[in-house]
């Protein structure tokens, strides 16, 4: 059961979009698939939705395979940053038309949110600014009641308010009717609390592929006067250095000691945007 | 409820301790019942499994209780059992740096029993 | 083909298509009855005025291209948002263009037949259609049941022609890059207009081409049942190529 993903290759041209990636979604959870502009995170949506056909590999949902296979793709909705809707469709016939196609679809929650949100459903659809229509996306989004709910960079042009009520509805939605989605986006900070299992896609390649905690398990910060941290990091793996006056914090890879701990220093928790920064960081270093 | 959680322990020790700090000072009382799960991940706007997590360790403690098809509950001795645990780790996190930071600024034992006295007649109970 | 969800597919398109077509119908019946309107009145006013209403099938064509062409893309798009793959969309669209050509043409000759009972014994009045011009004497305005059949048939071919005709020109565009786009752009006027009548005229294989197409017109003008043959056929060649079109057309 689950989306699996099996050494998916995708060029465009000369560019290497996508490289061998093999993952596996299921069980119910939130998934983070972060990375920078350009990684190759929509690519590997549109692939998985099989709006793109990728040069190898294949995608297979809950073991069959997605190519022009309704039963399959009728599991996934796919919220992307295109709207494919026609442009003079009205918000009201989107909704009914997305019930025809996918039946779990709650029209009656769908235009419940378009008040709160305080989107007219009246408009057409390209007659919305970027913000609300990525609200009406969000909308479909939260209402389709798919096994399956992939969402590419779904907050980008909303304002923080909207913002914060679509975080709090998606978790009250996925705390009570569980499904498995998947959160494709570059604001690290936004979602770092929110998913349960990260991705991290860099350059078409997943270089890391792990629940969360054991991902920040496996690192974390030590802190202080800065000769006192140099020494400290002789020997181990550091991920990154930052100085200010006479004080250094570094990102170190591996499991803290406290017990040979010098005295000055202080240890911490390693945060999902520093770990993530300091991987991209780290691969272009080598 | 707009908490924002530090990078510094992770956010499922975090949300406990906020819990078991509301238990302590009576914001929930004993045998009320605390919001659900879905409330807190709402809250906190944190994963729902990570907020189930911490809410575990207060039940794995015997600090709260599950009514079946009801929701969470306090338990009845969870203040006092917390009080104890707090004890321990009020010696450990406030008193030993205390007691470290006094060494490093060269004050004495009588000093700082002077201090002590000091600070229990001024804010004390 | 249990993978396959058409019901949804179908009666989307279909309730789209079949409003675009509503209101065509709509148009023609006006047009026809004012043209009969403004006849019977003229005349009664004793001027020398002959009306008639002949391209129905004509209009409904050009109406069925263009629907054809800015159609395929748009739905292409909503229903790959809607989680159904390409096969179902070009079943799907096949099935609606069957079902509303089917409509349009019984439809068609039902007005045409009506308005021809109608002005029946008006001289200056001349309703009629395709079918009638080319292959009755055009006064013959009573046709047997065969004759209708065949009428409808003719009709119905002539309408999946269009359609299809008209995908074909959308998914060609969409599937050229530019480079192709700007090549077939300047490039097929000229071989239709230049390069293909010095092909015919000049070349050995040119006469050979040419002398199969004259074989080809002789066949379709023996009858309309040839002529149906040879809309369904172009039809169904262009169906093929519009599917080798769609099955990969990427979607972003």
């Amino acid at each position: 059961m689950g989306i699996e993903i099996k050494n998916v290759t995708k060029n465009f041209g000369s560019t290497c979009a996508l490289d061998q990636v093999s993952l596996s979604i299921a069980g119910g959870k939130i998934y983070g698939l972060l990375g920078n502009n350009g990684a190759g995170k929509t690519t590997l949506l549109n692939i998985i939705t099989n709006r793109l056909y990728p040069d190898s590999g294949e995608v297979l949902i809950d073991d069959e395979s997605v190519s022009d296979n309704d039963r399959a793709l009728g599991k996934v909705f796919f919220m992307g940053e295109q709207n494919l809707y026609p442009d003079n469709m009205r918000v009201h016939k989107a909704f009914a038309v997305t019930k025809l196609f996918y039946p779990n679809f709650d029209i009656q929650y769908a235009n419940e949110l378009a008040g709160r949100f305080g989107l007219n459903t009246k408009k057409k659809i390209t007659a919305l600014s970027t913000g609300y229509a990525s609200i009406f996306r969000l909308i479909l989004a939260l209402s389709v009641n798919t096994p399956y709910l992939l969402l590419d960079e779904p907050v980008l042009g909303i304002d923080a308010q909207h913002r914060d009520m679509f975080y709090k509805l998606l978790i009250e939605k996925y705390s009570e009717n569980p499904c498995t989605i998947l959160i494709s986006t570059h604001l690290i900070q936004e979602v770092a609390n929110l998913i349960e299992h990260t991705f991290i896609i860099k350059n078409g390649c997943i270089i890391k592929d792990m629940p969360r905690e054991e991902l920040l398990d496996g690192g974390y910060t030590v802190s202080g006067p800065a000769s006192l941290v140099t020494s400290y990091l002789s020997g181990r793996e550091v991920l990154s250095v930052s100085s200010l006056g006479g004080l250094k914090t570094a990102c170190v890879q591996g499991k803290a000691e406290r017990t040979d701990l010098p005295a000055g220093l202080e240890l911490g928790t390693l945060g999902l945007q520093d770990y993530f920064i300091s991987l991209m960081n780290e691969e272009e270093n080598k | 409820m707009t908490v924002r959680f530090s990078d510094e322990r992770p956010i499922f020790i975090q949300l406990a301790e906020m819990l078991e700090d509301a238990i302590l000072s009576g914001a929930y009382n004993e045998e009320d019942q605390i919001p659900s799960i879905t409330e807190f991940s709402v809250a906190y706007k944190m994963n729902p499994a990570t907020a189930l997590k911490g809410v575990n360790i207060l039940v794995d403690a015997g600090l709260l209780y599950k009514k079946r098809g009801v929701g969470m509950f306090v338990s009845r001795d969870a203040r006092e059992k917390l009080a104890e645990k707090r004890k321990e780790r009020f010696y450990r996190d406030f008193v030993e740096p205390m007691i470290l930071e006094a060494i490093q600024l060269g004050i004495s034992e009588s000093e700082f029993i002077e201090m002590a006295k000091r600070g229990l007649s001024e804010h004390g109970n | 083909m249990n993978t396959m969800n058409l019901r949804p597919a179908y009666k989307y398109r279909f309730c789209d298509m079949v409003k675009g077509i509503g209101v065509f119908y709509a148009i023609m019946v006006v047009v026809m009855t004012s043209v009969m309107g403004m006849v019977s009145y003229t005349a009664s006013n004793g001027s020398e005025v002959t009306g008639s209403f002949s391209a129905f099938v004509f209009a409904a064509s050009i109406t069925l291209f263009i629907i054809g062409i800015t159609t395929i893309r748009e739905d292409l798009r909503l229903m790959l948002q809607n989680g159904i793959g390409r096969r179902t969309v070009f079943v799907s669209e096949l099935l609606v263009v069957l079902s509303v050509s089917l409509l349009l043409c019984v439809a068609g000759e039902l007005l045409i037949t009506i308005g021809q009972a109608v002005s029946a014994n008006r001289s200056n009045v001349v309703i009629t259609d395709i079918y009638q011009m080319l292959y009755t004497n055009g006064s013959n305005y009573h046709m047997s049941l065969t004759q209708h059949v065949e009428s409808i048939a003719l009709a119905f071919g002539i309408y999946m022609f269009a359609n299809l005709a008209g995908m074909f020109i959308s998914l060609l565009f969409y599937r050229l890059n530019k480079m192709w786009m700007l090549i077939t752009a300047i490039g097929v006027p000229i071989f239709i207009f230049i390069g293909l009548p010095v092909i015919l005229t000049q070349t050995r294989p040119g006469l050979l081409l040419e002398s199969v197409f004259n074989m080809i017109v002789a066949f379709a003008l023996k009858g309309p049942w040839a002529l149906l043959i040879c809309f369904l056929l172009t039809a169904v060649l262009i169906g093929i190529v519009n599917w080798l079109m769609m099955r990969r057309a990427p979607v972003k």
